[in-house]
């Protein structure tokens, strides 16, 4: 009675089909952000889906949502995915949706100019095992830096983006690696100076920040669904090319929405051109994080993971 | 021994039934590790060090955090017991102070001591202090009047009959107060360690979420327990003990 009400109930409210998709109010998940704004989602998948939005502020918090069944589709970075299904979460990447999105600034007073002025100082990344740590661990790493629990000199924090500002300004911290709005905030309002562009970070901004993920198992019962969503996901990719005003204009009415924070507009455009939205997964970056992860020791083993990019192919 | 023997047998009956539950397969085996997960986990953190470090780092500031609460609670508490100013005025401070959380001072520990140490300490010894207080205080004003009489009748007097009567007569009280201001400081150590930032085991516990790897959660969770058991146990408990005794509180 309870197992049929718990699955009854969570799929379907009266005839409709129930999709629960995830996502954070963060430049760098732009397409969800003007996918929702535009309720371009909702008119693809027609009146017999209801569409449910869940906003998270961690990749982990969204990932335990996804594996507890609460969540169908999520927009996350690609190193929560691989910890998730590394542990044994049933998921797929099923596309790209950014790339880039993230630099490396320092403050003001800090006297870090270059990278190889990280030696000895303080950075913050947003949170520990998450994509802009794994990026600074290689940016580290490609520059003979060791972080101070490996014997070398550079400290990492891991410190909430809202908090940044803050610890910047009482030289708490010395440099942050952060994704959008975030970084562009950070030079705006707290005098932080780029020390890596989003493209410097690394592989020219070649690398996934953002993909979406999906349960196997609704990927399996809802191949249609898949398809349309991944079909609107393309669409706002071009779109978001091509109008670029427009597609900004949206995000700022979603984030207004989630956060009721009004982003300027000056910000939001500078915040946008360091991202770069698309469709296209790239599974060598992928792999390659999952390599940076493991030497991190934050896997215990190098993964194999077939199973996470199996989901067929692009056409 | 026997009631050793009870004990081994049910954490054995708890572990089996563990077990049973991960078998039943109820929930997914990344949301619900088997026993046998949690105690790998458990012992490759203790051989690649990780939580011995983890460990060390946390009771490190737990022992500094604990010693301020001591010793603020101590001074504050003899005080209120024993100027009736005091107690009107900050009394009634500690007892509003007393209810407030103390992980709800993290946000403002941040801003004043920075991303560091000394914020974890500060709301770790707050979470001590107030219990220590309120207990000082309520052992110095319920020294037992009979006690007190017969000190006075033979001849105690002023500051001698507070130092070498009311003092030693408050004395099981602040050891109640001393066990739980650790239990206190304890958890307000977690809380402040799970939203802060460094190494330690709160620390340790949020990378298991972050890493989805709930083995080390309950690993974690674990080693937490156990070393709460394990002070109360064989420190608060025995000192308790004989302090009852030697004041012929506990018949024996």
């Amino acid at each position: 009675m309870i197992a049929l009400c718990l699955t009854g109930c969570g799929k379907t409210a009266g005839h409709k089909q129930v999709v629960r998709v995830g996502y954070f109010p963060n430049i760098t998940h732009g397409p969800a952000l003007i996918g929702f704004a535009e309720k371009r989602f909702a008119k693809e998948l027609g009146s017999s889906v209801e569409l449910q939005e869940k906003t998270f502020v961690a990749g982990p918090a969204l990932m335990e949502a996804l594996i507890a069944g609460e969540v169908d589709i999520g927009y996350i970075g690609p190193i929560p995915a691989i910890n998730g299904y590394v542990q044994g979460a049933d998921i797929s990447i099923i596309s790209g949706a950014n790339n880039g999105g993230a630099v490396l600034v320092a403050g003001e007073n800090s006297g870090i100019k270059k990278v190889a002025d990280l030696a000895g100082k303080k950075v913050a990344v947003p949170q520990f095992a998450n994509t802009q740590d794994i990026s600074l661990r290689h940016i580290l790493k490609e520059h003979n830096l060791k972080d101070v629990s490996k014997g070398g000199t550079v400290e990492i924090l891991q410190v909430a983006p809202a908090d940044m500002q803050l610890l910047f300004s009482r030289n708490q911290i010395d440099a942050a690696l952060v994704p959008e709005p975030w970084g562009t905030q950070l030079v705006k309002d707290a005098k932080a100076r780029i020390i890596l562009e989003w493209n410097e970070v690394w592989n020219n901004g070649n690398y996934p920040t953002t993909v979406i993920i999906a349960r196997n198992e609704f990927i399996m019962n809802k191949p249609e669904i898949i398809k349309k969503w991944l079909e609107v996901h393309r669409e706002i990719v071009k779109y978001a090319a091509a109008e670029p005003e427009k597609a900004r204009n949206s995000m700022s009415r979603q984030l207004k929405k989630l956060t009721g924070k009004e982003l300027k507009a000056e910000t939001l455009k500078s915040a946008v051109e360091r991202c770069k939205f698309t469709a296209e997964i790239d599974p060598a970056t992928i792999r390659e994080f999952a390599t940076l992860s493991y030497e991190a020791g934050y896997l215990k083993f190098k993964p194999n993971l077939t199973g996470l990019l199996s989901y067929p192919k692009e056409k | 021994m026997n009631a050793r023997i009870r004990r081994f047998l049910f954490y054995l009956l708890l572990i089996i039934i563990w077990e049973l539950v991960y078998k039943a397969g109820i929930w997914s085996p990344i949301l619900f590790p088997s026993p046998f997960t949690v105690g790998k986990t458990l012992y490759n953190g203790f051989v690649d060090n990780s939580f011995v470090l983890a460990i060390t780092c946390s009771l490190q500031r737990l022992l500094i955090s604990y010693a301020i609460a001591v010793v603020i609670g101590v001074a504050v508490g003899i005080l209120m017991g024993k100027y009736k100013v005091i107690d009107e005025t900050v009394g009634s401070l500690i007892v509003g102070l007393q209810s407030i959380p103390s992980v709800v001072w993290l946000p403002l520990a941040l801003l004043w001591f920075g991303m560091n140490e000394k914020a974890i300490i500060f709301i770790t010894s707050l979470g001590g202090t107030w219990t220590m207080i309120v207990n000082t205080d309520t052992g110095v004003k319920s020294v037992p009047p009979i006690i007190l009489r017969a000190a006075r009748t033979m001849g105690a007097k002023g500051t001698k009959l507070f130092w070498h009567v009311v003092i030693p007569a408050a004395v099981p009280s602040i050891i109640t107060g001393m066990r739980l201001a650790w239990a206190f400081a304890w958890r307000a150590l977690m809380a402040g360690e799970l939203l802060s930032s460094g190494t330690g085991l709160g620390q340790i516990l949020m990378m298991g979420r972050n890493l989805s790897d709930m083995s080390q959660i309950v690993a974690v969770m674990i080693i937490i327990g156990m070393i709460g058991c394990l002070v109360d146990n064989l420190m608060f408990k025995k000192v308790e003990l004989n302090i009852r005794r030697r004041w012929g509180l506990l018949i024996v």
